[in-house]
């Protein structure tokens, strides 16, 4: 089985551009209704553990953004402790041997932490790329670009570049894992539709562009895996755009499609890890 | 009509049909005149769009509550 993430991908976009590839047999809008944040890692641990955030404990505002020894040793023994409220301690924590992380690597080494089993622990011989939160997804640099990006407007291009370039790695990376054919499931995660979709979701003809580029890498992922293969393109929310702008915020769905009949009726992110589970083990 | 450079794209042959008949003109030359208005016109459309102060605070307040900075 493959898996393609494709983050923030709009089920609305991909009817309207009538995306053949990634509309698949069957697919249809995923219901996220039960999660508080529409987070990327949050929605995602609930995919690949199949467990409701709830169960899971990953929540995007209990992360700590300031890391000591001593704070880890308390963080394993699950003791939190809410520095970020206090305002204007940042000097101050530096001084006294405190380092601030970024977000997501903090989530990543929350859910390590709960040790939350995750279908990479129970299937034989799964592979995962940049799958969110149990591996790095984005990186500072890109955090940098796309702040810069949206506070100014000729810092776009320059956004845009760097967001393909990872797209074009990542792209080389997975298909090459798909070559060597090691696995009985692959999944692997982009960041391309939500990133340039949070500043050009209001600009039909860029994120047709976007767009465009998903279903170009589907539809080579699918010439390698063939017929025979179970390929589930999941996103973990949609996009939608903000006023009469251009920019983007997370819509209230997400999308799935299958190259096999799923029979599944807008299903929930958590629906997905008994089937996964289940067809791959028996 | 060598006005300007240009390339050949094709296009589902409905389209075209429901272009025809909707400018009432069968002739390639002007079905071709007439998606480059509409393209040209879209095009404009889409690059005249504008975030105001407004929806850069808003982005960047969702971003921020995200965890993207």
């Amino acid at each position: 089985m493959c898996i393609l993430a494709l983050d923030a991908l709009e089920y609305e976009l991909v009817e309207e551009f009538n995306l053949e590839n990634i509309k698949q047999l069957e697919y249809g809008k995923i219901d996220i209704s039960n999660f508080k944040d529409l987070a990327t890692p949050v929605i995602w641990a609930s995919f690949i553990s199949g467990l409701p955030p709830e169960e899971h404990g990953l929540d995007i505002k209990a992360i700590p953004h300031w890391r000591s020894s001593v704070i880890d040793k308390l963080r394993q023994l699950s003791i939190k402790i809410g520095l970020d409220c206090i305002k204007g301690k940042g000097r101050l924590l530096e001084l006294i041997g405190f380092e601030h992380r970024p977000f997501y690597e903090e989530m990543i080494t929350d859910f390590r932490i709960s040790q939350t089993e995750t279908f990479f622990d129970i299937i034989p011989n799964a592979k995962a790329l940049s799958v969110p939160p149990y591996q790095e997804w984005i990186d500072p640099k890109t955090q940098l670009f796309l702040r810069q990006a949206i506070d100014n407007e000729e810092k776009l291009g320059a956004f845009e570049e760097h967001v393909l370039q990872i797209f074009e790695r990542k792209r080389k990376k997975g298909l090459k894992t798909i070559k060597e054919g090691d696995w009985n499931l692959f999944m692997t995660h982009f960041m391309l539709t939500d990133l340039l979709g949070h500043i050009y979701a209001g600009n039909k003809t860029k994120m047709f562009g976007v767009y465009i580029k998903a279903e170009q890498l589907v539809e080579e992922v699918k010439e390698l895996i063939g017929d025979e293969t179970l390929l589930l393109i999941v996103s973990d929310h949609g996009m939608k755009p903000i006023g009469k702008g251009t920019f983007g915020e997370h819509s209230d769905h997400g999308f799935y499609s299958s190259n096999f009949p799923l029979s599944l009726e807008k299903p929930k992110m958590t629906d997905f890890f008994p089937l996964i589970v289940k067809t791959l083990t028996q | 009509m060598k006005d300007e450079d240009s390339v050949s794209i094709s296009i589902p042959r409905k389209l075209f049909e429901r272009i025809c008949q909707e400018i009432n003109n069968t002739n390639p030359k002007a079905v071709s005149k007439y998606i480059t208005y509409i393209l040209n016109k879209e095009l404009t459309t889409q690059q005249k769009r504008v975030s105001s102060e407004e929806d850069k605070d808003k982005v960047k307040e969702r971003l921020r509550e995200l965890g993207y900075f």
